[in-house]
């Protein structure tokens, strides 16, 4: 309680300092709590990517012409053959799919009634394992169906309102791409902020043309998703897939072609760090210039609420004089002070990572909104996506941080100081 | 009193001012980094970009899948399609809207192909150059759809009409072997262009530089143009063809909405149909909003950072005059002036701003040198561009800084010396 009355007394003596000390806390962890969340919602799992950190990604191949040699390379999608080739019989992995990377901008409507434009993804039926969707009623669509091209889809909630009106339209037939589909399974709502599995509706990839299309004898239109064996480190899963990709060079060089790695299947965290076909993530780059961003924001408001705290200390001198006369030994001081301020950030932290979440909020479609892309549908942002156990731990580490940085040294300062001169005055 | 007295009182509380000091050099150095972009990026963006997107939309034309129950086998031969693209192409061409119509390969802008060839020419004295460059296959009316203009003061229209006279030749950017080299000098000339090995092409005409977006350096604007081949019947050769149109001057507002309107009417022929309209507009947008974010973010940053200098000097000298009462009130009583004393504090912090400011440029120089700003056109190290951005930075931390400073500064003016001084 004397605790507690010490803080306050503090903050009441001098009120403007304190403001401008929370303000300025609260404002450094809103900041980097921003730059947290914005990295979070990219790697950190949520449905139906509920199982980002086993995922490993695909989305390009590159090849080149032995004729041409190794500078002259083709980058993109792959044919369905090298996609099964490269990635199909992994043991290491639970289910791969194979799908087309962007969705497809398409018509769909009741047969002879008006279209509206949805995004459709063309996929196999392991996409439905890969990734864990919340199915209102029905089914996916089984891999018999999709292997034999049968014209099943499966629609969110929200397409089936559009056309429908009601959810429960399993077995009614709906036109994409103006060919007729049997809706075999309605999913909930899937945010575009999920980069892979969002979509308004999904097809087997074998009903549409993209399913053949080739180019470079073994590129084509196909990306692959491997999700990786419960407990299976990712290394076994790249090991066993350098192994396969080793075999298939070998097969197909009497062609003429070969492929270059760059390193793929991708971790999650590797994939968001940029999708060119031609180049291989940079990894490590990507964090160094995260943390570097990271440490400015906390090194320049710790420097400044350093400099209010030792203002703050420099007041209550004699106060520390008197308490050290009476037999506080200076690590004593040092806790309290520390203490003291520990609990002054964290409450401003605590507002500050309200404001981030207000923020993520009010200006998802400004932090979310996916480049390069032209989508049917806004991005949605909720509390799951943003909010995870790490974002607390998150916090109290960028709070302590904080604190240790800003009150370290004047703590440290008030500690030592000389008993005689601190209650001569 | 003035400078040196400014200096003194400095010195004076050299403990605190050094952790100001070094606060304002860390702010100022990242300050000088996001300038240094943002000044980059926004000379870019006022260059020529080489293309014009107003008024311009992409039409897709897709072609109905064999289980479709519209699907006729009888339009499904080649030169059925061909014909069935023909006949909308020309309807597209007759609507009174439309300016102009073209067709292209990975051509249009923002289509983010980077489809490529090499380009050879081997000059009077002898010297190789070659370099490789973005390839765009389109037919002669793309290059008035996006305005293409001749390096010579050519019109788009003189350019079409140049490509659909000599189909088998290419047009290159002036820059396409560098800056240093004018390649005007090449029209009418044959240089040799590699598609698994070089053979020899013809250079009809020598184009401005055309950019992949707006964000592109000048010197990465290298291309160079070819036909997509139409042969005497018009028919484009191969299938997938980027389907762009031009609006004529007030006429695109409503455009997507009639076009979709008459969709089944006059769009579906054959197999084929209309499966959407977009506008550049639309698709520029979503293709620079990953950049457009990641300027965004780097302007929170530095407004994050500003708003810690005024905090941190707000605090600071609010505690310092604080501290201070009977000294000001003492330079009241000597013949201060409430301005003078006003202008005391906020010289204070000018003076700081000053000091570490040679500091400040000494770094950013050096980072410069070593590559670790953005890239501007000529290189890293630019020295207008480094000294404007110094200078923009110092402008921006001294407006912050009197912001900060202001407030408690206000409030030493009006130190009452007869209360102040009560004691002694």
């Amino acid at each position: 309680m004397n605790f507690i009355k010490n803080i306050w007394s503090d903050i009441k003596e001098q009120p403007m300092l304190s403001g401008v000390s929370i303000i300025g806390t609260a404002l450094a962890i809103f900041l980097i709590m921003v730059v947290v969340m914005l990295q979070e919602v990219k790697v950190a799992p949520f449905a139906p990517e509920s199982n980002r950190e086993r995922l490993l990604y695909a989305d390009h191949a590159s090849i080149y012409n032995l004729k041409d040699g190794p500078d002259w390379n083709s980058n993109g999608g792959m044919s369905v053959e090298l996609a099964e080739r490269l990635y199909k019989d992994l043991t290491t992995a639970e289910a791969v799919s194979i799908y087309v990377n962007d969705t497809q901008s398409s018509s769909a409507s009741l047969p002879g009634q008006p279209s509206v434009t949805v995004d459709t993804r063309l996929c196999d039926a392991d996409f439905f394992k890969v990734f864990d969707y919340t199915f209102i009623s029905g089914a996916p669509f089984s891999r018999s169906d999709s292997e034999s091209g049968i014209k099943k889809a499966v629609i969110t909630d929200g397409l089936a309102r559009k056309i429908f009106g009601r959810t429960d339209v399993v077995g009614e037939e709906l036109m994409l791409f103006r060919v007729p589909y049997v809706v075999c399974g309605v999913v909930k709502n899937v945010s575009t902020v999920a980069t892979k599995a969002y979509a308004d509706a999904w097809i087997p990839y074998s009903t549409s043309w993209m399913a053949s299309s080739k180019w470079n004898e073994h590129m084509g239109m196909m990306s692959v998703v491997i999700l990786a064996k419960d407990g299976v480190e990712h290394s076994e899963v790249k090991e066993e897939c350098n192994n396969f990709f080793n075999k298939t060079n070998d097969e197909i060089e009497a062609g003429g072609w070969r492929l270059i790695q760059r390193d793929r299947p991708y971790d999650q965290e590797t994939q968001v760090c940029g999708s060119s076909s031609n180049r291989t993530p940079d990894l490590n780059s990507e964090r160094k210039e995260r943390i570097i961003l990271l440490s400015i924001l906390l090194i320049v408001p710790a420097i400044n609420l350093s400099c209010m705290t030792h203002s703050r200390l420099s007041q209550r001198r004699s106060e520390v004089g008197v308490k050290r006369a009476f037999g506080a030994t200076r690590g004593m001081i040092l806790n309290e002070v520390l203490a003291e301020n520990m609990v002054v950030t964290l409450v401003a932290g605590v507002i500050g990572f309200m404001l981030s979440i207000g923020f993520a909020y009010m200006f998802s479609s400004e932090l979310f909104t996916r480049s390069f892309v032209t989508l049917s549908n806004e991005p949605t942002i909720e509390l799951s996506m943003l909010v995870h156990a790490s974002t607390f731990l998150w916090v109290l580490i960028f709070c302590f941080l904080l604190n240790v940085l800003s009150a370290g040294l004047p703590a440290w300062q008030a500690s030592r100081v000389n008993v005689v001169n601190a209650i001569k005055g | 009193m003035g400078i040196k007295y400014i200096l003194k009182r400095l010195l004076a509380e050299w403990k605190s001012n050094m952790w100001l000091a070094i606060e304002l050099l860390i702010v100022s150095v990242v300050i000088w980094i996001i300038a240094d972009q943002l000044y980059v990026v926004n000379s870019r963006m006022n260059e020529d970009p080489g293309f014009d997107i107003s008024n311009t939309f992409l039409v897709s034309i897709e072609e109905l899948g064999e289980s479709a129950p519209e699907y006729s086998a009888a339009y499904s031969s080649d030169s059925a399609r061909s014909s069935s693209k023909r006949e909308v192409i020309e309807r597209l061409r007759r609507r009174p809207e439309i300016e102009v119509v073209g067709l292209s390969i990975n051509s249009y802008p923002y289509n983010g192909s980077n489809s490529g060839t090499m380009l050879q020419h081997v000059t009077e004295d002898g010297d190789t150059l070659r370099n490789s460059m973005i390839v765009r296959s389109v037919s002669p009316d793309f290059l008035k759809v996006f305005r293409y203009r001749g390096a010579n003061g050519e019109t788009p229209e003189q350019l079409a009409e140049i490509f659909a006279k000599h189909p088998d030749g290419i047009m290159v950017s002036s820059n396409v072997f560098g800056a240093d080299f004018d390649a005007t000098v090449l029209t009418g000339r044959e240089v040799e262009r590699y598609e698994g090995g070089f053979a020899p092409v013809k250079i009809i005409a020598v184009l401005q530089p055309v950019k992949y977006n707006e964000y592109e350096r000048m010197s990465d604007a290298t291309s160079v143009v070819s036909s997509i081949g139409i042969d005497e019947e018009g028919n484009v050769q191969g299938w997938y063809n980027e389907i762009t149109v031009r609006v004529k001057d007030g006429m695109e507002k409503d455009f997507i909405e009639n076009l979709l309107a008459d969709s089944e009417s006059q769009f579906r022929v054959g197999n084929l149909y209309l499966a959407g309209v977009q506008s550049f507009d639309r698709i520029a947008k979503a293709y620079n909003l990953g950049r457009k974010q990641a300027l965004t973010s780097k302007f929170i940053v530095m407004s994050f950072l500003l708003v810690n200098i005024f905090l941190g000097l707000l605090g600071t000298f609010w505690f310092r005059t604080r501290q201070r009462y009977s000294e000001i009130a003492l330079m009241k009583v000597t013949g201060a002036t409430a301005r003078k004393v006003f202008m005391t504090q906020i010289g204070e912090g000018l003076v700081l701003l000053a000091c570490i400011t040679p500091v400040a440029a000494a770094i950013e120089i050096n980072m410069a040198m070593m590559e670790i700003n953005a890239l501007g056109d000529y290189g890293y190290l630019e020295w207008p561009r480094m000294i404007s951005c110094i200078a923009i930075v110092f402008g921006i931390m001294a407006f912050m800084i009197v912001c900060g400073v202001s407030i408690p500064a206000y409030r030493a003016m009006h130190v009452n010396p007869a209360s102040a001084l009560h004691d002694e």
